[in-house]
């Protein structure tokens, strides 16, 4: 913030502008393209100015330790968190501040994975890595298919664990809660959504109203490192999930600003 | 009494009664949802209508999305999906009932929910394509 400006809060908090891509894969993702890795997913971010970014791989956050180790000594702000596939086939976003609290849920989530194995041959390799981008080792289990969890309990159990859930790329046609089921449910205790970086805002809201009742944010759920997106900006005292809840509400100063396509 | 044979209706005769002898005419011949249940072993999760409600159609898919789209007033709806959004889809579609897949069975709320909008909700062991194809052979079709 510019010098001597005062804000007109409620609040001593100083805050920040965190450029933002809270969806992005990394090599564990069988889909995502093998540049996918730690120093050079950083060096896309740091590129385009993003300095607050969210490891989410399918159902699995092995990677995510080797991102934030890898962001250490940068300006780069890394949450640990995983895109996970619900019981009705929606994806979403699980975030959290820590990775104690991510590993947590990680297991609670392969406890209700199916135990299938990959076929690498189909879907392509879930690579674990060091903070180097080197080979640790390969995930065995398919990790693309459904946690035999629904969107509700996922929603509560992360939050039990101070984590934040954003149904992913709302806008998708496929995997999406409002494909898959429709209309965003009232049950859906979700304060932010995520659309795709080629979402229009009138014709979507024509088609589905109710995402005017939400906190909008881009994200590129990236598979390779072109698809990183700095559209989506928070101004946070902290990048931390209660500050981000804030946000999503504009309480106290905390707000967030996105760059929309074609405006 | 109407004549009807079980391999269709004569339509010369169904095109000389008036509107509300047609309206009988389709209640009688039209298979009811009582006789589904009976005949593929349904669960009736929900109180059933009282009166024996007919089924006009089918639809099947898992994407509510589509099915508010496909599934027609009348239609029995098949899906695997048990998210309390199938109720809402059911119910501004005006559907006969959903049969619920692969014994996938809903939440005690969403059954509460169903009661409450007077949609009928079936639950069967069996998998879509199973359920469809005995839908077919008792002759419901497709929008």
């Amino acid at each position: 913030m510019a010098n001597g400006q005062r804000d007109n809060e409620s609040t001593n908090d100083r805050l920040s502008l965190f450029k933002a891509d809270l969806h992005i894969h990394t090599v564990l993702s069988a889909c995502a393209e093998v540049e996918m890795i730690p120093p050079l997913i950083l060096q896309e971010a740091e590129k385009k100015g993003v300095n607050l970014i969210a490891i989410t791989d399918h159902n699995a956050c092995h990677n995510a330790p080797a991102v934030m180790e890898a962001a250490e000594g940068t300006n780069i702000h890394v949450m640990p968190g995983m895109e996970i596939q619900s019981r009705e086939e929606v994806h979403l976003l699980c975030l959290f501040d820590d990775l104690p609290s991510c590993l947590t849920w990680q297991e609670m989530v392969f406890q209700k994975l199916p135990p299938l194995i990959n076929k690498e041959s189909l879907f392509g390799p879930q690579y674990v890595v060091d903070a180097h981008g080197e080979w640790l080792w390969t995930e065995e289990r398919l990790l693309a298919t459904s946690v035999d969890m629904s969107l509700e309990e996922i929603v509560s159990q992360v939050a039990l664990l101070g984590g934040l859930v954003i149904p992913a790329h709302v806008n998708r046609s496929s995997y999406s809660v409002l494909a898959n089921l429709g209309f965003i449910p009232q049950s859906l205790a979700a304060q932010a959504m995520e659309v795709t970086p080629n979402f229009v805002k009138e014709e979507s809201f024509r088609q589905w109203p109710q995402l005017m009742n939400h906190c909008l944010i881009i994200n590129g759920d990236a598979h390779r490192l072109g698809e990183i997106q700095n559209r989506t900006m928070f101004k946070l005292a902290y990048p931390l999930i209660k500050e981000m809840l804030m946000a999503f509400q504009g309480q106290q100063g905390r707000q967030v600003m996105v760059v929309w396509p074609n405006n | 009494m109407f004549h009807h044979t079980t391999s269709g209706i004569d339509l010369a005769f169904f095109l000389e009664l008036g509107d509300q002898e047609r309206k009988e005419f389709v209640q009688l011949t039209m298979i009811s949802l009582k006789r589904i249940i009976d005949k593929l072993n349904l669960e009736a999760l929900t109180p059933l209508p009282a009166l024996n409600r007919p089924v006009r159609g089918g639809y099947a898919s898992d994407l509510l999305s589509c099915a508010m789209r496909g599934a027609k007033p009348d239609f029995l709806w098949v899906t695997l999906q048990s998210h309390v959004n199938v109720v809402a889809v059911a119910s501004l579609g005006n559907l006969a009932g959903v049969i619920i897949t692969e014994g996938s069975r809903p939440a005690p709320e969403t059954i509460a929910q169903a009661e409450k909008e007077k949609v009928v909700l079936l639950l069967t062991p069996q998998d879509t394509f199973s359920i469809v194809g005995q839908l077919t052979t008792l002759g419901i079709t497709g929008g």
